[in-house]
């Protein structure tokens, strides 16, 4: 049960999340769980990272949260992408690609 | 951004709502967990158990989550204001006292600042006030008056100034509602008006016409007079007004804060003004100097090329008129500073005075805090241990220093107000526009600027220490005391010995100032102030100073007010109840009239290199009585000095030595101007008479003359200015009676026309002159007051806490055979230590500035040896007295608690 614990640098975690709103607006056990899944279960985000994250990036305004109804009917905190997020995605995926093609042409030539 | 700010307003703002969604969401997430469990068969109870496990702990997920909100600055600084206010609860001596002291020094700095800024920095409320200047002769560092024509040529040469104008200062009689008044009556040109942007209350100002040679009689008087003496009347325009028995008509009535000339003082307020028609005499004569004048610069001129061009100018008038204008030179200074510089540099004593006092209050809450930390040393060096960082550790204390001085602010705010308020109770013309002064938004910057000034110098400061201390060695060996020389204490102590220089230099300031009143109190006058009242009298058509005139027509001369009416006056004056003697006397010391005359010796050669000039009075019998002044040769002018006996002269030992060196005066002839001046006879000396103070305690008697009161032509220009504008009266009185209603019903009874004013005794006049030097004793002493109290206050706090640092040592000093007395010695020492080497920095400093203050002093030199000694034997003192609880508190101590105490 517990899976392989990854440490997610704390940069990586927001591009992540603003990956998975990406897609729609999310709460944020939505947004863990989503990420657990699609990483083929390789990735389990803690609470601990997760909601300080959460709020770190709607402070930095690429996030914006309100309150709504979950898919069980109970109250949650739903957010969504901002214009500048969806902005702050793009040149953060892009950062990302170049880093990892980068750093998989060294440990291949090396 | 915006959303950053809004995030974080929120979250200061409605915390709990904040709070209680940030539980929402983390709930929200737990249940979510267990569900998922309990989906995949865990059992609920369990299920919980699990999810519980896998959260951690949730309280250090929301501190992380407010972390991330960025509010935690701002809430930790709160706690730090709440904590700091607990703290100064508890201990509510140290913050009263530390409250005190900087209220004290704050609230003197404020109102020190908004009197200087009111009275020297802000700019006259004239149409271009940096461009005002005032031209004359130089006389020391001001200006003296000169003549119509000097400016009317200045007028005609100038290429530098827009306007030109001219005043002569006088006094006059007006007929209002309740009688005849005295009020003051200066002569303007119309361009003065036009120069200052006056704009009149009602009507108009003068116009050209009005300023010619026999233009028409009008006036313009000022609001307070056209309510007093005219009841608002509302159709005070072009009714005709007496003015010294003359008809004028009003043109114009001037607003309540208009005050020009200032140099007439606060009766300028009830005043009124008349036009200056050039007279005959005016216009030929080079040495009637009763005009000041006034210009303003051109935009663009400076000052330096105004003076340049007056330069040119006098040498000008010169080549015009040699025979009058030999000596001339003139000079232009800025008319705020002719009005505002004598007090100047008194300011600027006050200023460093009270500066000097705010850092004493900075450096003993300094030295309290510091105190103080060195009771929670612990405290700090457990947060140290534990990561907090250099900034963390220094903000409580911040904190706590920001809070006193914002308390000081607010209590200081209404110290300066107070302060302020008895500024306003002041006898009026102490001060230069004093009615100027007032609190205004300029000063709550200034008090912020200061608040914070002393927030830094008492909080910084040992903050900074206190953040510095290792912890380690604090941890370990703090408690136990034994002589460890920390910074902290030297710090202290410096801070101590600081301020007994500090307050060093103030009390010398003091004691010179007081040696100088006491100088001052005890001048040889010259005469007995006992039991001598003196009053003013003028007649209601008096022709005021600056209007002279000579007539040549002597068979038809006037008979002499002196003999119609002083003369018959002085006899009913003499037979008044409680009356012992009286006398008539023009200008009787203190009495702020100074007439100066030139004059020739009859039989020696004219020697018109140097000029004989001298005082001159006209007085009646009776003179040196009333006065107690000795007669020193011959005899004093008497009651059978009439019109038609000999005409006759006194003159005093300061003439006598001055123009009669080595020779007997008695019997020499002195010539007052003879056509010229209308005094064609001369006059014999016939006594010398001791001197007497006249203007001012610290300034020497001048040469003077005395004429008999009824040998003064009417046909001369002296008349005039003598007897037929303003003479005074001295009564010397055998009991403590009030005379003023007595002359009141004599003068209504002989001559009801006459206008009695300033009636005060001798006492009073000599205490006025010295008014300045009693106040700067006074101001200069109460700061030096409040700095020895400080410096009490500090020295004791700081023994105070090395004893209670040092009690093992003492415990174990008189364990193994010290005595009491020699534990009370050590700590005696310790503290005249502190004392010593701030007396030493202290007096040093006042040395190297003694010259400084020179010209405060009279007959005190700066390096005076009862002041300084004083001063050290006060501050010895002082802090022997300051030390004396703590050091018996000392030599008290019980070696085996002290031992067993940690």
């Amino acid at each position: 049960m517990p899976e392989q614990r990854i440490d997610l640098p704390q940069g990586t975690l927001d591009l992540l999340i603003l990956r998975t709103l990406a897609l729609g607006p999310n709460h944020g056990w939505a947004i863990s769980e989503r990420i657990h899944q699609v990483s083929s279960k390789v990735l389990q985000v803690q609470q601990g990272s997760l909601y300080p994250a959460l709020h770190r990036l709607e402070r930095r305004g690429w996030i914006k949260a309100r309150w709504g109804a979950s898919e069980n009917n109970r109250r949650a905190k739903y957010y969504e992408l901002t214009k500048s997020g969806r902005k702050q995605l793009e040149t953060e995926e892009g950062e990302w690609k170049k880093l990892a093609a980068a750093v998989a042409q060294v440990l291949e030539t090396a | 951004m915006l959303s950053d700010l809004l995030i974080r307003l929120r979250a200061l703002f409605r915390r709990d709502a904040v709070e209680s969604e940030l539980d929402d969401e983390l709930r929200f997430h737990f249940d979510q967990q267990v569900e998922k469990l309990v989906q995949s068969g865990v059992p609920p109870a369990e299920a919980r158990r699990r999810a519980r496990l896998m959260f951690g702990g949730s309280d250090q997920i929301k501190e992380e989550c407010r972390d991330a909100r960025g509010v935690h600055f701002l809430e930790t600084l709160a706690q730090d204001v709440r904590f700091a206010l607990r703290m100064l609860r508890k201990s509510p001596g140290f913050t009263a006292v530390a409250v005190l002291t900087l209220a004290l020094g704050i609230g003197a700095n404020t109102a020190m600042f908004t009197v200087v800024e009111n009275v020297l920095i802000r700019p006259l409320p004239y149409a271009h006030p940096d461009r005002l200047v005032r031209i004359g002769p130089p006389n020391g560092s001001g200006l003296s008056n000169t003549s119509w024509l000097n400016y009317r040529d200045i007028r005609d040469l100038t290429r530098t100034m827009d306007v030109v104008g001219c005043y002569a200062e006088d006094i006059g009689v007006v007929r209002g509602k309740d009688g005849s008044v005295t009020a003051v009556t200066p002569g303007v040109t119309p361009s003065v008006f036009t120069m200052l942007g006056a704009r009149p209350l009602l009507g108009r100002t003068f116009t050209e016409d009005e300023g010619q040679a026999g233009g028409p009689k009008v006036a313009v008087i000022s609001e307070e007079l056209w309510r007093d003496a005219f009841d608002s009347d509302p159709g005070i325009l072009n009714r005709t007004i007496s003015v010294n028995g003359q008809p004028r008509a009003v043109v114009g009535v001037m607003p309540r804060d208009f005050r020009f000339p200032e140099s007439m003082g606060h009766d300028m307020q009830k005043g009124l003004w008349l036009p200056i028609q050039p007279t005959q005499m005016m216009q030929t004569e080079r040495g009637e100097d009763f005009f000041a004048i006034m210009g303003e610069l051109k935009p663009g001129v400076t000052l330096a090329q105004n003076r340049a061009e007056l330069s040119a100018i006098a040498q000008r008038i010169h080549e015009r008129d040699p025979k009058a204008a030999s000596d001339l030179s003139l000079r232009a200074i800025p008319y705020q500073e002719t009005l505002t510089g004598p007090v100047a540099p008194v300011f600027l004593a006050l200023v460093v005075a009270v500066g000097l006092v705010l850092l004493i209050a900075c450096a003993n809450v300094a030295n309290l805090l510091i105190a103080r930390s060195l009771v929670r040393q612990q405290e700090f060096a457990v947060r140290a241990a534990l990561g907090a960082g250099q900034w963390r550790l220094m903000r409580p204390l911040m904190v706590e220093g920001a809070l006193l001085s914002g308390f000081g602010c607010v209590l200081g705010f209404a110290v300066a107000a107070f302060a302020i308020a008895l500024v306003h109770k002041l006898p009026p013309d102490t001060i230069p526009r004093a009615e100027d002064i007032g609190l205004r938004w300029t000063v709550v910057f200034v008090l912020a600027a200061i608040a914070t000034v002393t927030t830094v110098l008492s909080a910084f400061l040992p903050a900074l220490i206190v953040s510095r201390s290792d912890p380690q060695k604090v941890l370990q060996g703090a408690s136990r005391g034994v002589g460890a020389r920390s910074v902290r204490r030297r710090l202290s102590g410096a801070l101590v010995a600081g301020e007994v220089g500090l307050s060093a230099l103030l009390l010398v300031g003091t004691g010179l100032l007081f040696h100088t009143l006491w100088n001052l109190e005890h001048v040889h006058l010259g005469f007995d102030v006992t039991r001598v009242t003196t009053f003013t009298a003028m007649p209601a058509d008096a022709s005021g100073f600056a209007s002279m005139t000579v007539s040549s027509d002597v068979q038809h001369a006037p008979t002499s007010v002196a003999t119609l009416v002083y003369q018959p006056v002085l006899e009913r004056m003499r037979n008044a109840p409680g009356v012992q003697e009286a006398a008539l006397d023009t200008a009787p010391p203190f009495s702020g009239i100074d007439m100066h005359t030139s004059f020739d010796i009859v039989g020696q050669p004219k020697d018109s290199a140097e000029d004989r000039g001298a005082r001159i009075t006209a007085v009646s019998g009776g003179y040196a009585r009333v006065m107690q002044t000795p007669v020193i040769r011959g005899r004093m002018i008497g009651d059978d000095d009439t019109e038609s006996s000999p005409y006759v002269i006194a003159i005093n030992e300061v003439l006598a030595r001055t123009y009669f060196p080595g020779r007997d005066p008695l019997g020499m002839q002195l010539d007052l101007g003879g056509r010229e001046t209308g005094m064609i006879k001369p006059y014999t000396i016939v006594g010398i008479i001791g001197d007497q103070v006249d203007t001012s305690a610290s300034q020497p008697p001048q040469p003077s003359l005395m004429i008999p009161y009824r040998q003064v032509p009417s046909t001369s220009i002296f008349y005039d200015a003598l007897i037929k504008t303003v003479v005074n009266f001295v009564v010397k009185t055998r009991g403590e009676v009030a005379v003023a209603p007595a002359m009141r019903s004599i003068f209504r009874e002989l001559a009801p026309d006459y206008a009695l004013d300033n009636f005060q005794t001798m006492q009073e006049a000599v205490d006025q002159s010295n008014f300045s030097s009693r106040m700067g004793l006074l101001l200069t002493g109460a700061f030096a007051g409040m700095a020895v109290l400080m410096v009490i206050a500090g020295l004791y706090g700081v023994l105070a806490q090395l004893v209670s640092y040092r009690r093992r040592e003492f415990g174990i000093r008189l364990a193994l055979g010290a005595t009491p007395s020699g534990i009370l010695g050590l700590v005696l020492r310790q503290g005249l230590v502190f004392v010593g080497i701030g007396l030493t920095i202290g007096i040093l400093t006042a040395l190297f500035t003694g010259s400084l203050v020179k010209g405060f002093l009279y007959q005190v030199r700066p390096v005076d040896v009862w002041t300084y000694s004083g001063v050290v034997l006060l501050l010895l003192a002082v802090g022997s007295f300051a030390a004396l609880v703590p050091a018996r508190r000392a030599m008290r101590v019980d070696p085996m608690t002290a031992l067993r105490d940690e």
